[in-house]
């Protein structure tokens, strides 16, 4: 079962610099999708691939579908050739990010990002904008009614900054 | 500018989609919309494992009526 909380405390305790990205950054930021893995856009700097592999080495990070007996060492090296990730771990589903599709590498990311707090923790989370945007660069037919979503909540905010607007008028 | 917003969440119920839980959630902290997906996730393993056992039981049975 996927624990949010234990990946989020542990990411910020080794100072990994990444943006939650994906499925999470819509529910932080208000869709009702549901997901089962956490996302997130890393910076891809020696020190941070470093605390990044702090971070994951002690649960047990494994490439999701592939072969249980194939070797899979998770270090820099590895982290360094490739970009994209996806891992299963013992305290959920990760996927790492080197790239994101629409808007690009993790300083890209973080320029389409805004501090939330999530569980007392200040997390850099992908905007709805950036969400959206991701998602159209992707071009996946599953994507369209989540998009549509996005757009609603977009609307929903504006509705709600305007109605506290009007108290003051 | 109005108009095209409106058309926003009128597109998104034509997706079928539940704005009644968007207005909810978007009422919510960030922490509490995890933590409110954190519980429907839960619920849904829940239901996948009592779905499970259940499956599991009824082929016992079959292979109980198979037998006699």
């Amino acid at each position: 079962m996927l624990n949010l909380k234990k990946i989020l405390t542990t990411l910020k305790k080794h100072n990994v610099r990444f943006v939650l990205i994906g499925g999470q950054a819509g529910v932080a930021q208000g869709s009702a999708y549901m997901t089962r893995d956490v996302d997130i856009c890393y910076a891809r700097d020696k020190e941070n691939l470093e605390n990044l592999i702090k971070t994951l080495t002690p649960f047990h990070p494994y490439l999701r579908e592939v072969e249980k007996n194939l070797q899979f060492i998770f270090d820099a090296k590895t982290l360094q050739m490739g970009l994209n990730f996806t891992l299963s771990t013992d305290i959920g589903d990760i996927d790492l990010f080197g790239e994101l599709k629409g808007i690009g590498y993790y300083d890209e990311a973080l320029k389409y990002s805004e501090i939330m707090e999530i569980y007392g923790i200040q997390c850099n989370v992908l905007t709805v904008e950036g969400l959206i945007k991701s998602k159209r660069a992707c071009g996946r037919q599953k994507d369209e009614p989540v998009i549509k979503e996005l757009e609603a909540i977009l609307e929903i905010r504006t509705q709600r900054e305007n109605k506290k607007g009007d108290k003051y008028i | 500018m109005k108009t095209k917003h409106k058309d926003a969440i009128q597109e998104a119920i034509k997706y079928g989609i539940d704005v009644t839980l968007l207005y909810r959630n978007i009422s919510l902290t960030p922490t509490e919309r995890i933590e409110c997906h954190q519980r429907m996730l839960e619920a849904a393993e829940e239901l996948k494992k009592a779905g499970e056992r259940k499956r599991a039981e009824s082929e016992e049975n079959i292979d109980d009526i198979k037998k006699t």
